[in-house]
């Protein structure tokens, strides 16, 4: 179904259309608020909000902007919303620079790492214990395969600060990962 | 030769990001979830029909009785007298009047139900 017929659906009150947007843009919420919060538990609620706020506003979307680019606003903004309601800071990365970034990756038993399965397991918590901020920007480059003006209209950020915050995110990840024998023999 | 962190292979970096975040088991989507929101949809849409019907009930009741209060008003202040009189002879119809009302009223609801069926029967 095209996009603009689904959306006109919508707003004659079909609800199974309803249904149909919400199976087509779940995961790309689910991965943005869960990036943001880190956490499954609250997720759903928070994905709930998500949604019952494109149903209310769909009315006012200007379809100037592709629908899923919205939607990932609403998803980031709400996503934010939560973790200040819980006191959670948002932005980590102010004080990122001064901490020594190997302190926020620590890999459990590094012998223990022999299977693939357990390299992706390690990756997943190296991914896990970045900043909220890099985790969503890296989650929509590499899995929802964004462009950087889609992040910059999701997140509200500028495209180099988007860029910058990206080759950081990369650059620990690689950091952490080359201390690791495992990944330099095999990488380098 | 070994190469050193400089020619660290990105290809392989970004390969395996996409495969660790593209796990569905790293953010899954609950079993029925997109179910759960089309019922929240349904109750947002039942939610606005009510909301719709009870201020049509307002501007259809609350405005006449508006229209009256200040046409009163306007006899009260200049000829006070006339409007005791006005008010003593509507009372000899006050039963009349308030069953009149009652009917209205009545016939309001009624209309928003039927309505209600009919959109339900439509959906359906």
């Amino acid at each position: 179904m095209e996009e603009n017929q689904l959306i006109e659906q919508i707003l004659n009150g079909n609800t199974h259309a309803f249904r149909f947007l919400v199976k087509k843009y779940e995961r790309l919420v689910f991965h943005i608020a869960g990036r943001m919060l880190n956490q499954q538990a609250d997720l759903e609620d928070v994905c709930q909000d998500v949604f019952i706020k494109v149903y209310k506003k769909l009315p006012e979307f200007r379809r100037e902007a592709k629908l899923s680019t919205w939607i990932g606003t609403i998803a980031y903004r709400e996503a934010i919303d939560f973790l200040r309601k819980r006191g959670i800071p948002t932005q980590e990365l102010q004080t990122l620079n001064e901490r020594d970034s190997s302190s926020l990756i620590e890999i459990n038993n590094p012998e223990n790492i022999q299977t693939k399965g357990e390299r992706i397991a390690m990756i997943k918590q190296l991914i896990a214990d970045l900043p909220n901020v890099y985790r969503t920007i890296l989650s929509l480059y590499h899995i929802e395969e964004l462009s950087y003006k889609e992040i910059e209209e999701i997140t509200q950020m500028p495209e180099g600060t988007i860029k910058s915050y990206l080759h950081r995110a990369r650059q620990l990840l690689k950091d952490r990962l080359l201390k690791h024998p495992v990944f330099v023999e095999e990488w380098i | 030769m070994k190469k050193n962190s400089k020619d660290f292979d990105e290809q392989a970096l970004d390969d395996l990001i996409q495969e660790a975040m593209s796990d569905d088991m790293f953010v899954a989507v609950p079993e029925g979830f997109a179910d759960r929101m089309e019922k929240k949809a349904q109750q947002i849409n039942l939610y606005r029909f009510w909301q719709d019907e009870f201020l049509k009930h307002i501007y259809f009741i609350g405005g006449p009785i508006l229209m009256l209060a200040i046409t009163f008003g306007v006899f009260y202040y200049f000829n006070p007298e006339s409007l005791t009189g006005i008010l003593s002879f509507l009372n000899q119809f006050k039963w009349l009047l308030l069953g009149g009302i009652i009917l209205l009223f009545g016939i309001q609801l009624a209309d928003s139900w039927v309505f209600k069926r009919l959109g339900k029967n439509q959906n359906t």
